[in-house]
């Protein structure tokens, strides 16, 4: 077994990480809430431009990779409570099932999960331009891993050598 | 790995708990308790005055004691009477028939014409009075333009608003969950009240016949959609024949008098 800072990659420090960099990793929090509010009537339109953000910027630095995968998974949840309360609600609209305490109780908790994205998001965000990690609870950890965790390719790497001559 | 697991389980129970607690604590107010009986009889107020503005109505001294010897004889079958109902005879060719709001019924005399029984009738009724017991107006309209807007607009009394609020009610676009609703206690009134309730069917299969004759004037029946799904509803679920306790009432005479 390895000693955990051998499994992983530095985390870099404030100091190393361009302004660049720190900008793109805001970026990943700050674009889902121009997403979030033009795919409100069918909640999926922001889960696609966190995909595509996550891959256009996963190769630039680790830093950035980061903050735009924790993004990505912590709006997976919310989007999904989203998506179910605008089906829910359209089933009991447009087909005439009951409007029940338990969707009224689905509707706050999925309020409440909203809010508390917005909120961390935010923080997020702020933390990125300041060039910081960041973790939100669970998602920055479960980030972390996929980040930073060095895999096999990463050791095992090609070296080019000159003829031998 | 085991912290992300550890974590994972507390945001799930977190929000799980939530859910739950919200759930257990809201008390949806039920659509129909929104509007109290007082402001349900203003509304009546303002939209009979609305009707008689825009139909002639058969004089009640003529039709009342029809309406009520039917009536009279379904209530013995409901297990609820929530209003003092009251029932209207429109003229009007359209073969229709609605509930508005506070338990006044309206009919038109072209459903009349096409009734051969005054059991017919009690039937058509019978559906018009779940409607009522079941508040599906009020829930109805409610759910189409809100409740305080409703409240404004009857009150109000603005004339191309309140003619558009009648020509919904009078259309009655129910659900199809209310209709099913209304035929299914429909019904059961009939049964309990000694009514073969297979009238009902026999209704709206003369309706579907005529329907393909003249098809603009049937109102009730083209407002009241998936006609086929209904009569076989109706027949599947209206029981063992029971043996019919007719209606004493001069059925030929009164179209003649109302005429």
């Amino acid at each position: 077994m390895t000693p955990l800072e051998e499994q992983y990659h530095p985390i870099p420090q404030p100091d190393e990480i361009d302004k660049r960099e720190r900008e793109d990793a805001m970026g990943a929090y700050l674009m889902m809430f121009a997403a979030l509010g033009a795919g409100l009537p069918l909640p999926i339109l922001n889960l696609v431009a966190a995909v595509i953000y996550y891959f256009v910027n996963k190769g630039k630095s680790l830093f950035v990779r980061f903050h735009a995968l924790q993004s990505l998974l912590s709006q997976l949840p919310t989007t999904l409570l989203n998506a179910g309360a605008v089906f829910w609600g359209l089933r009991i609209v447009l087909l005439d099932y009951a409007f029940t305490d338990v969707f009224k109780g689905y509707l706050w908790m999925a309020a409440i999960a909203n809010i508390l994205y917005i909120i961390f998001s935010i923080i997020g965000a702020v933390k990125a331009k300041k060039g910081e990690m960041y973790y939100f609870l669970f998602f920055g950890r479960l980030s972390y891993q996929a980040v930073y965790k060095k895999r096999a390719s990463d050791t095992n790497r090609i070296v080019n050598q000159p003829p031998k001559m | 790995m085991n912290k992300t697991v550890r974590d994972l389980i507390f945001v799930v129970l977190i929000f799980g708990g939530m859910w739950a607690a919200f759930s257990y604590f809201s008390d949806t107010t039920e659509q129909e308790d929104i509007i109290s009986r007082e402001q349900e009889e203003d509304i009546a107020d303002y939209f009979n005055q609305q009707i008689f503005r825009e139909y002639d109505s058969v004089d009640v001294a003529i039709t009342d004691s029809v309406f009520q010897t039917i009536f009279t004889r379904l209530k013995t079958g409901m297990d609820t009477v929530s209003y003092s109902y009251n029932f209207y005879l429109l003229r009007s060719e359209e073969v229709n028939a609605f509930t508005a709001f506070n338990g006044q019924l309206f009919v038109f005399t072209g459903l009349i014409e096409q009734t051969e029984t005054p059991e017919e009738l009690a039937a058509v009724l019978a559906h018009e009075l779940a409607h009522a017991e079941k508040r599906h107006v009020i829930k109805n309209l409610v759910k189409e333009i809100g409740l305080n807007s409703l409240i404004l607009i009857i009150s109000g009394g603005d004339p191309v608003v309140l003619q558009e609020i009648t020509r919904l009610v009078v259309s009655s676009g129910f659900s199809r969950k209310m209709e099913r609703q209304a035929d299914e206690y429909a019904i059961k009134y009939l049964r309990q009240a000694n009514i073969n309730p297979n009238r009902l069917a026999q209704f709206f299969l003369k309706l579907k016949q005529k329907n393909r004759e003249v098809p603009e004037s049937l109102q009730w029946i083209s407002s009241h959609p998936a006609l086929k799904e209904r009569i076989e509803y109706v027949a599947t679920h209206a029981g063992d024949s029971i043996k019919e306790i007719p209606i004493d009432l001069d059925w030929a005479a009164f179209k003649e008098r109302i005429q």
